[in-house]
């Protein structure tokens, strides 16, 4: 009788807490977050997804965690984070809750930094705390540079949670490299009358000279340059501080910042500024000579801005020029880089609305994955491109399918 | 079966009896294009410049000898985008070596046909065999060589610059360089490098272990290189990173830096002499470190490194210098010992001779200022190739390995009868020394003693003169015992706590209670190296707990001590968990390798994934110990 009086209470009050929590959970966080996107108080959910989508996230995961952690746990970890991302751009938090377990390094601290991350975006303030607090302690037992991979990650959760003595503290000490992320997250909710005060702070590392501090400091502009787009003065300010800025960065990454802002323009409908900026990244690739393995994929993203952009006949155009540009250079690169050379160009395909020839790239590119005898490379390969169609919304036909579960299944040594 | 059959192409594996334990020997004569694995109980034995090829993979067990015929040209070159790990433990270190190397191992009841590899005998010699290149996608300086352009290489960081190895001959696969800092090469640990150096077809030398491009999440610790006709490490640009490094005996420069590097390095033991009667780099000892900054000088990334606890023991009759400077290099040296010099603590040397231009050149900074310079304080000097407008390149870019002080120094180190007439004359321009003397300003002490009694480690035993055909004399060290005494006991400073370096509050590369030579070196095999001062192998080793009971879902610590004599703890040694097969659905274990720290304790987290039990084993090098887990609902 006590006993299950006991129990009766114990429901009760862990009722109570649970209701608490709840309620509790959506305050403290700033304005831009402070409800999930549904509005509701539920708990984390995964969103509806394709089925198909869904076959190819776990499949992708799989086939990384079929890597074996012996030699090959660092290449493991990093496989199977890049499919944690996928899951949560795909709004799969649940799903990337149970691949991140899965990790066995200091990578799963930063898969849990990640899902923090999305839980304080989504205003899932306590799973977002609570995911924080793990990667707090994956990250005390990393070493080096992987602790402040994971630290940034950690302190841009608090800046979205609105804790700032937090993110500062977690940010403290992290180096020159990453702290521009900060920054960077900090844009993304940086309230208006605060423009100014994000600039300056910018500014300031806009001219530090350092190739990271740059780096990050220029996506931290972009995201300035997104968020104060529709203010046309304080946009144009925004844009023309990269571009006096960048003369530190290499082509590629300049080429990288011009298609950030190119795939903004387009989300707030701005086709003509967007096709601006590509032609501008595009002026850049033509004066660099490029081996082929980085050229195709970097037009490929320009392609797709391209398209959407309204310049839908260059587009198709350019990416047919790449495709002969793999098939004449095919052989001078080594067979590792060929299917990462063609997936962005599968990507521009499905972009431009051309189903079956992305499809046949798709196709090509599985068999590029497998040319190399090494099961390592073969399943990095797989799961990247499984992502890819998971991401960019490609369902493979009967056909790829088999192909695919055929290249999972023959994994085995060597690798 | 179609790679087996590629397997089996590529070794040939003989029928006799190699001099090690009875291990069959296996004949590498074809490129690895299939992930291998070496195993302690072959012989390898490399008749050419075998490349283990993009995608592939090389595993060696621990234990394993790869012993290639004696001028035949066998050598390791690890292409971008393979991978090597080399698997040795302190008691079972990988040797690379020659037949000449094994014919010296001692035969005993345990080797009945001779190969004891904790036995040998040093010889003068080098150039037996070829080296172990690795080569990744890091980012380097090399846009210039001989005054030349190099392909199409900028001198911006570009990402996408490349270079051909040198030494190697196979013209697809000697390529390093590219835009990935955090490239991953695999590991390396515990390895020995022995008698090599030899080129088949070229004119030049290899250097004992040579890193193009390397990434920073490529591990590598525990390498020594005894003996080699050129450089003992080489690095050209990339982040990686290196701990517990002996060079000993090599023919040119022993730690060599250039285009670019910008990784850390802890616990590095320089010992200069020789290898070969033949000219001062190519058989008598150079430079103890020679840092080259970028090729060419203004071009970016250009060296930025950081290296803490090195014992740099010179040869005082005709080595050169202690640290050469040239083409811009920034370097940070802290808690080292610099003794026995043949010349200079610091030297200027301008530029490498390959047509590189200096300090100063172009704008950059002069040598000088360098020194004086902050860490944080870039230059904004440098022309652009290769793009359509105006770019600069600047001093700091792509650097992160600083985080305080100037941009080149020398501080929180001792010196110890370095008698050249100039050997401070540098190092007093560039504030390391005050008139050949300490500089407090620095924590930099001066011993003006030249008795052994006064020495910064505990001691040292010199052989008879050796003096080269062209004229260079050598005393060679044939008994150290590299543990500090007197000034090098104690620091003003350590390294930081940075998840790679190792707090370690004293000069040199060695603590007071462990020379880490100890058991996996030629130098100990030799009986170069006192191992009378040992610290704390390990003898047994136990789990916090022998039963873990946790819910499933949640996670529980525990930790594994590693003793050694007198329960010492032993430290940096790697504790492996392999979860029982069948059980592996029931738990997971956070990381599956770890290292010991200074208590000897490494912590390991276990999560519950289904109802039931499993076991645990730990492992570390022959001790074992056994965890139950049991998972509640």
């Amino acid at each position: 009788m006590v006993e299950k009086l006991q129990c009766i209470i114990s429901l009760l009050v862990g009722f109570t807490v649970f209701l608490f929590t709840n309620s509790c959970s959506k305050q403290g966080t700033i304005n831009n977050f402070v409800q999930n996107e549904s509005g509701t108080t539920g708990s984390l959910t995964d969103k509806p997804l394709a089925s198909y989508q869904n076959r190819l996230l776990g499949l992708a995961f799989e086939t990384a965690a079929a890597i074996p952690a012996k030699p090959h746990i660092k290449d493991r970890s990093r496989a199977q984070e890049k499919v944690v991302s996928a899951a949560l751009e795909l709004d799969q938090p649940l799903q990337a809750l149970s691949f991140i377990e899965k990790i066995d390094n200091w990578r799963r601290g930063s898969g849990y930094g990640d899902l923090a991350l999305y839980c304080a975006k989504h205003g899932f303030t306590d799973e977002a705390q609570q995911y924080v607090n793990l990667a707090i302690q994956v990250s005390e037992s990393a070493a080096d540079w992987r602790r402040d991979h994971i630290r940034v990650k950690i302190a841009n959760t608090y800046v979205l949670l609105g804790q700032n003595q937090e993110a500062d503290q977690h940010g403290t000490g992290v180096a020159d490299a990453e702290r521009g992320k900060i920054a960077a997250v900090k844009a993304t909710i940086a309230d208006k009358d605060a423009f100014d005060e994000h600039m300056n702070a910018l500014e300031a590392l806009l001219v530090s000279n350092n190739y990271d501090i740059v780096d990050n400091a220029l996506q931290a502009c972009a995201q300035l340059f997104h968020r104060f787009y529709d203010d046309t003065v304080r946009r144009s300010l925004v844009e023309e501080k990269m571009k006096t800025s960048w003369e530190k960065l290499p082509i590629f990454r300049r080429v990288e910042c011009l298609t950030d802002l190119a795939g903004f323009a387009l989300d707030h409908g701005d086709q003509a500024k967007s096709l601006a900026l590509v032609n501008e990244a595009q002026t850049f690739m033509d004066g660099v000579q490029w081996r082929p393995e980085h050229r195709i994929p970097l037009t490929s993203k320009l392609v797709r801005l391209r398209f959407g952009a309204g310049d839908e006949q260059k587009a198709r155009t350019d990416a047919d020029i790449l495709l002969a540009l793999f098939d004449a250079e095919r052989n001078k690169m080594v067979n590792i880089d060929r299917a990462g050379a063609l997936r962005p160009l599968a990507e521009a395909y499905q972009s431009m609305g051309n189903m079956a020839t992305a499809l046949a790239v798709y196709k090509r590119i599985v068999e590029e994955g497998i040319e190399n005898p090494n099961s390592r490379p073969r399943a990095e390969d797989l799961a990247d491109t499984c992502i890819s169609m998971a991401l960019h919304e490609v369902g493979p036909d009967d056909e790829l399918w088999h192909r695919i579960h055929q290249i999972h299944d023959g994994l085995g040594d060597p690798w | 079966m179609e790679n087996i059959t590629k397997i089996l192409c590529g070794v040939v594996v003989s029928l006799f009896i190699a001099g090690t334990a009875g291990a069959a020997t296996v004949k590498v004569t074809e490129n690895i294009s299939t992930s291998t694995t070496w195993t302690s109980d072959n012989v390898y034995r490399m008749e050419k410049q075998i490349f283990v090829l993009p995608g592939a993979t090389l595993t060696i067990e621990a234990g394993t000898v790869i012993a290639s015929t004696t001028g035949a040209g066998g050598s390791l070159a690890v292409a971008r985008g393979a991978k090597i790990f080399v698997n040795g433990t302190k008691d079972n270190p990988v040797i690379m070596t020659s037949t000449d190397d094994v014919a010296t191992w001692a035969k005993d009841a345990s080797h009945p046909s001779g190969g004891d590899p904790k036995t040998g005998k040093w010889r003068a010699g080098a150039n037996e065999w070829g080296n172990l290149t690795i080569m990744g996608k890091g980012l380097i300086s090399a846009s210039h060589f001989g005054g030349l352009q190099v392909g199409n290489n900028t001198k911006d960081p570009s990402g996408l610059n490349e270079k051909q190895m040198e030494g190697l001959t196979d013209p697809d696969f000697s390529l390093y360089g590219g835009k990935d800092d955090n490239d991953d090469s695999g590991s390396i640990s515990y390895l020995s490098l022995r008698y090599a150096g030899k080129v088949v077809g070229l004119g030049n030398e290899l250097n004992g272990l040579s890193l193009g491009g390397i990434g920073r999440e490529t591990d590598i610790s525990h390498v020594e290189i005894m003996n080699n006709v050129d450089d003992g490490i080489e690095i050209w640009g990339g982040t990686v990173n290196l701990k517990y490094i002996s060079i000993w005996n090599v023919g040119d420069d022993s730690f060599d830096i250039d285009q670019g590097w910008r990784g850390k390095a802890q616990f590095i033991l320089v010992v200069q002499g020789y290898s070969l009667d033949a000219k001062q780099g190519s058989g008598v000892g150079d430079n103890c470190f020679e840092t080259d900054g970028a090729e060419d000088s203004d071009a970016q990334p250009v060296t930025t490194s950081i290296i803490y606890n090195a014992t740099v023991i010179g040869n005082p009759i005709d080595g050169d210098h202690g640290t050469a400077w040239r083409d811009n290099a920034r370097v940070q040296y802290r808690n080292c010992i610099f003794m026995d010099l043949g010349e200079r603590l610091v030297k200027n040397d301008g530029n490498d001779g390959d047509g590189a231009n200096g300090y100063g050149f172009n704008g950059t900074l002069s040598f000088e200022d360098t020194w004086k310079t902050d860490y944080t304080v870039t230059s904004n000097i440098n022309p652009c190739i290769g793009c359509n407008e105006g770019e600069f390149n600047h001093a700091k870019t792509l650097y992160t390995t600083q985080t305080s002080g100037k941009l080149a120094e020398i501080t929180d180190s001792v010196f110890f009868r370095n008698l050249h007439t100039d050997a401070y004359s540098e190092s007093d321009t560039v504030g390391v020394t005050l008139s050949g003397g300490s500089n407090p300003d620095k924590n930099n002490v001066v011993i003006s003693g030249s008795d052994s009694s006064d020495a910064p480690i505990v001691s040292i035993t010199r052989g008879a003169l050796f003096t080269s055909s062209e004229g260079k004399g050598v005393l060679p060290i044939i008994s150290l015992d590299p543990l500090p005494a007197n000034e090098a006991l104690t620091s003003a400073g350590m390294a930081p706590d940075d998840g790679f370096f190792t707090p370690a509050q004293y000069r040199g590369a060695f603590s007071a209670t462990d020379n880490w030579l100890d058991g996996w070196t030629a130098s100990d095999a030799y009986g170069m190296t006192s191992t009378s001062s040992d610290g704390c192998d390990p003898e047994s080793m136990a789990s916090s707990t022998k039963v873990l009971k946790i819910s499933n879902g949640d996670s529980g610590d525990v930790t594994v001590s590693v003793v050694g004599k007198d329960a010492c703890p032993s430290e940096g040694v790697t504790v492996e968990a392999n979860i029982r097969k069948q059980h592996a659905k029931r738990i997971e274990i956070s990381p599956v390798s770890a290292e010991t720290d200074a208590n000897g304790n490494a912590v390991f987290t276990i999560t519950g994934k289904k109802k039931g039990s499993a076991k645990v084993t730990f492992e570390a090098e022959d001790l074992k110990t056994v965890l139950k887990v049991k998972v509640k609902k």
